[in-house]
C-alpha cells in the first residue's frame, strides 16, 4: 500500500510540477504579466541541536536469531551470509571505511554529509576475500544512506577490493529492520536507536568478533527542520528544537510527516510536546488537520512540503541531495 | 441407409422424427415453414447436436457431412479452405472452377462477400467424401446463376454415389434437383413423396396449405 | 518537462551503465513474464472459451476476480512465501528477477486468459460446428481455433507486456529495487523521485514509453504479417 500511495503521490507531484514548469508560449499581448507562482521555498530553518543528532548504526544479523514465519512459528534454518556480513561490518568500521564516509559529500554538495562519532568502534580485523559462497551480501538499510549516494560511493570500493557483491535493499528503518527479521538481510545499517535496541533485545544481532557490542553506532549527521523561508511559526528564533515543534503545533502550521515508521518518523514523534500524544500510529493524529501523515518516502514528503508550504523534518543528507537534484527550488 | 426415429426437445420446441430410409445417389429436399424443425433435424442426423435418444444414424453409414446455415470462413485462402476436406487437389480445382471461385481462390476467405462465402462453403462441403451430406440452405444468399451452378455440382455429387439431404426454402429448387421431397411442420415429418407426386397430390392439408403459397 | 525531455534524449544517446542494467533487467522481466503468461493464458483461455460447463463457468468467475487482484497483494503473498523465513526460503528467490517474473506471471496470466476466453467463446461454437460437419478431427479443429485467434493472441500479448513493463507495486515488493540486480524502470523512477530528481524520473518515464511503443509497433507489424493471408 505504501508503495502504491507513494506512486500516486509521485505521479500527481510530477504532473503538478509539469503544469507549473511549462511556460506558456502564446505570443501574448504585452499587457498581462505571467501568473506568478507563489514563492514556496523550502529551506533548512533549524539544525545542529543535540536532540537532532541522527546516528547511524551497523549491525550484523544473527544467523541463529529466533526467526519466526508469518504465523509466528519458529524457523530454524534461515540461511544468512554472516561471513560476508562481518566482512562488510569490519570494512565500514575500518579506518579506510570510516575515512571515506567522513569525506563523502564535500565534493558534490560543498559540505560533509556524515560525521564520525567520538568513541566509535574501529575495526582492525583482517577482511577475507570473497568466495563463491560468501560473495553476495544482502544489506538492508535506510533510504537516507542510499539516496544520499553514500553507499553508491563506498560499496564499489569495497567490492572492487575484496570481490564481494553487495545487494542494497533500502527502505525506511522500520521496514529495513522488518526485512532483516524476515531473514532477507545479512546486515543492517539504520538510524533509530529504539528500534535498534529492540532488534538486539530480541536476539537478532550478535557481537562481531573483535568488536564490543551488537550496535556499532559510528557516524551521524543532523536531522533538520525545514519549512518555508518566511517561517510563519518563527522556529528560527526558538531556543531549542522542542520549542520549535511546540510553536508549529500551537500555531497549527502545516506539517508533513513521513508516517512510515522510518527513523525520521520515529525521531519526529519524539520532538512533539507530550500532551499532543502523537505516536507512530495514524490514529493519534486524526484530529490534527494541520498534520499530514503521508506514509511515503522522504523525497515525496519533501516535495509535498514544498508544494504546500509546510514544515517537515528530514535528515540533512537527503535534504541536500534532494535540493541538489532540483527537487526543491530554493 | 437408415436414420432411426428420434426426438429432440428444447425449452418450447419438440422435434419428433420418424424412422427414415435414404438411398445413395439420391437427393432429398426438406421443405416447410420457418421453425418447423428442418435445421434441428439436419443437425441431429449430422451429429452436430445430440438427439435425446443418442445415436440416430445406423451403423452402415460411415461418414456424414454437414454444411451449416452459418458457414464459417476459416482465416486462410479460399482454396485452403476447400483443401481442408478435399480428397485431392484436382477435386478442389474442379469445384473452384464449377462454382466460379477461380478468380478468388487465393483470397482470404474472411474477406468474401456473402454470396462468395456461400459458394466457398458449398465447395468445401462437396470436396469431402461423405456417405450422406446434409446441406442447410446452401444457396440462400446466392444469385440465380450461382444457384444453378451449385445445383449442378450437387447433382453431380449425388450422381457419383452420395446421398444428399438439402434443406431449402425454394420449392422451385426442390423441384429442380430433388428425387424426393419431405415436408415438415410443427416438429414433425408430415409427408414424403417423389417430387411431382408431393406437389401435385399432397395428402395432408398442412402440405397443401403450404404449397398453396407457391401457387401449386 | 522540457528539461526531462532533454535529459531523456541525452540518456538515450549516451546511456549510463546503470541505465543499461536497469533496461536489461526490465526487458528480461517483462519479456519473459509476458511470454510465459501468454503460453499458459492462451491454452487455458482456449480451453475455457471453447465450450461451457459448470466447472468452467466457476473457473471463469474466479479468473475474472484474479484479473482485479491488486499487485501489492500478489507481491505481499509472494514475499511471505519466499522471504528468508517463508516456506520456500530454500529456493533463495527473494529479491531476485525470477521472483519478479513469477509475480508478473501471476498478475498477467489472468488477463490473457480473460481476453482469450472472451474472444474464443464467440468463435468456438461456429468453428466446432463447421469442423464437425466437415468431418475434421479434434486436433484439426483446435488448430483452426488457434489459427482464428492469432489476432487475439497478439492483442493479449501486448496487453500482458504493457502491464508487466508498467507494474511497480508487486515488483518493488519482491524485487526490492536492488541496484544492479532487480532495479527496473518503474522502481528506478520511484527511487529518483525519492531523491528529488524529478526530471530524471520523467526522463526514465519517457524512455519507458518509447520502449513500450517500440515493442507495440514491432508486435503489431508481426500481427499484421501473420494475419495477412495469401
Amino acid at each position: 500500500m505504501k508503495k502504491l500511495l507513494a506512486i500516486l503521490l509521485a505521479l500527481s507531484m510530477i504532473l503538478a510540477f509539469a503544469a507549473c514548469g511549462t511556460p506558456k508560449e502564446e505570443p501574448a499581448p504585452v499587457v498581462e504579466p505571467e501568473p506568478e507562482t507563489p514563492a514556496v521555498d523550502l529551506t533548512i530553518l533549524y539544525e545542529a541541536d543535540d536532540s537532532m543528532i541522527n546516528t547511524y548504526t551497523v549491525m550484523a544479523v544473527n544467523p541463529n536469531a529466533p526467526f519466526v514465519d508469518a504465523d509466528g512459528k519458529a524457523v530454524a534454518d534461515v540461511k544468512l551470509n554472516n561471513v560476508g556480513a562481518e566482512a562488510l561490518v569490519n570494512w565500514l568500521l575500518s579506518e579506510e571505511g570510516e575515512k571515506l564516509a567522513a569525506d563523502y559529500g564535500f565534493a558534490e554538495y560543498g559540505e560533509y554529509l556524515f560525521y564520525l562519532k567520538d568513541g566509535r568502534p574501529v575495526s582492525t580485523a583482517e577482511i577475507p576475500m570473497a568466495t563463491e559462497e560468501t560473495k553476495a551480501i544482502r544489506l538492508s538499510t535506510t533510504t537516507s544512506v542510499n539516496d544520499s549516494g553514500l553507499l553508491g560511493y563506498l560499496l564499489p570500493i569495497f567490492e572492487e577490493k575484496y570481490g564481494y557483491a553487495v545487494e542494497v535493499y533500502s527502505a525506511g528503518t522500520g521496514k529495513a529492520i522488518a526485512n532483516a527479521k524476515a531473514g532477507n538481510a545479512d546486515l543492517i545499517l539504520v538510524h533509530s536507536k529504539k528500534q535498534e535496541e529492540a532488534f538486539v533485545t530480541d536476539g537478532f544481532s550478535y557481537v562481531v568478533e573483535g568488536l564490543e557490542a551488537e550496535r556499532n553506532s559510528y557516524m551521524y549527521n543532523y536531522f533538520v527542520l525545514c519549512g518555508p523561508s518566511a517561517d510563519p511559526a518563527g522556529v528560527k528564533s526558538c531556543a531549542d528544537v522542542k520549542t520549535a515543534f511546540k510553536a508549529i503545533a500551537d500555531g497549527k502550521f502545516a506539517f508533513v510527516s513521513r508516517g512510515d515508521n522510518s527513523g525520521t518518523h520515529t525521531k519526529e514523534i519524539s520532538l512533539w510536546p507530550e500532551d499532543l500524544a502523537i505516536t507512530v500510529e495514524a490514529d493519534s493524529v486524526k484530529d490534527y488537520d494541520w498534520y499530514t501523515y503521508s506514509n511515503a518516502g522522504m523525497g515525496v514528503c519533501l516535495s509535498m512540503a514544498e508544494e504546500t508550504g509546510a514544515y517537515i523534518l528530514s535528515d540533512k543528507a537527503t535534504f541536500l541531495t534532494f535540493v541538489a537534484n532540483g527537487g526543491v527550488t530554493q | 441407409m437408415l436414420i432411426k426415429a428420434f426426438t429432440k426437445s428444447y425449452a418450447e420446441f419438440k422435434l419428433t422424427a420418424r424412422e427414415m430410409n435414404y438411398e445413395s445417389g439420391k437427393i432429398y429436399a426438406f421443405i416447410g415453414p420457418n421453425g418447423c424443425g428442418k435445421s434441428t433435424y439436419a443437425k441431429c442426423i449430422a451429429g452436430v447436436c445430440a438427439a435425446d435418444d443418442g445415436a440416430v444414424v445406423s451403423a452402415d453409414v460411415a461418414k456424414i457431412g454437414y454444411m451449416s446455415q452459418a458457414s464459417f470462413p476459416f482465416r486462410m485462402s479460399v482454396k485452403k479452405n476447400i483443401m481442408l476436406t478435399a480428397s485431392s487437389e484436382e477435386r478442389a480445382d474442379t469445384l473452384i472452377d464449377k462454382l466460379g471461385l477461380a478468380g478468388i481462390a487465393s483470397k482470404n476467405a474472411k474477406r468474401l462477400s456473402g454470396g462468395q462465402c456461400a459458394r466457398m462453403a458449398l465447395a468445401r462441403a462437396l470436396a469431402g467424401e461423405f456417405d450422406i451430406l446434409v446441406l442447410d440452405e446452401p444457396c440462400a444468399s446466392m444469385d440465380m446463376k450461382s444457384t444453378l451452378a451449385s445445383e449442378e455440382c450437387i447433382k453431380e455429387y449425388a450422381g457419383s454415389g452420395h446421398c444428399i439431404i438439402i434443406i431449402t426454402h425454394s420449392l422451385a429448387q426442390a423441384e429442380r434437383i430433388a428425387d424426393e421431397i419431405i415436408f415438415m411442420d410443427g416438429g414433425e415429418i408430415v409427408e414424403r413423396a417423389y417430387s411431382s407426386e408431393l406437389i401435385n397430390n399432397a395428402n395432408d392439408t398442412r402440405t397443401r396449405d403450404f404449397l398453396e403459397f407457391f401457387g401449386k | 518537462m522540457k528539461t526531462s525531455l532533454i535529459r531523456a534524449i541525452n540518456l538515450i544517446i549516451s546511456p549510463t551503465e546503470e541505465l543499461l542494467d536497469i533496461l536489461g533487467t526490465t526487458a528480461k522481466m517483462s519479456l519473459s513474464s509476458s511470454l510465459i503468461a501468454l503460453v499458459i493464458g492462451v491454452l487455458i483461455g482456449i480451453w475455457l472459451g471453447s465450450s461451457k460447463s459448470k466447472v468452467k463457468s466457476v473457473l471463469i468467475v474466479i479468473n475474472r476476480t484474479l484479473v482485479g487482484m491488486p499487485p501489492v497483494v500478489c507481491g505481499l503473498i509472494l514475499f511471505m512465501l519466499f522471504s528468508g523465513v517463508g516456506p520456500f526460503r530454500h529456493l533463495q528467490w527473494m529479491f531476485s528477477v525470477q521472483l519478479m517474473i513469477l509475480a508478473q506471471v501471476l498478475l498477467i496470466t489472468p488477463i490473457v486468459i480473460s481476453t482469450m476466453e472472451t474472444n474464443i467463446a464467440e468463435i468456438a461454437g461456429p468453428i466446432k460446428e463447421n469442423c464437425r460437419g466437415l468431418g475434421l478431427s479434434k486436433s484439426q479443429s483446435l488448430k483452426l481455433i488457434l489459427n482464428e485467434s492469432v489476432y487475439f493472441i497478439f492483442s493479449s500479448y501486448l496487453m500482458a507486456f504493457s502491464r508487466a513493463i508498467a507494474e511497480v507495486g508487486a515488483v518493488s515488493m519482491v524485487g526490492g529495487a536492488i541496484a544492479w540486480k532487480t532495479n527496473v524502470m518503474t522502481t528506478a523512477i520511484m527511487m529518483y523521485t525519492n531523491r528529488g530528481d524529478f526530471t530524471l524520473g520523467v526522463a526514465l518515464g519517457i524512455i519507458l514509453l518509447i520502449l513500450s511503443s517500440i515493442v507495440n509497433i514491432a508486435v503489431t507489424l508481426i500481427q499484421r504479417r501473420l494475419t495477412n493471408v495469401n
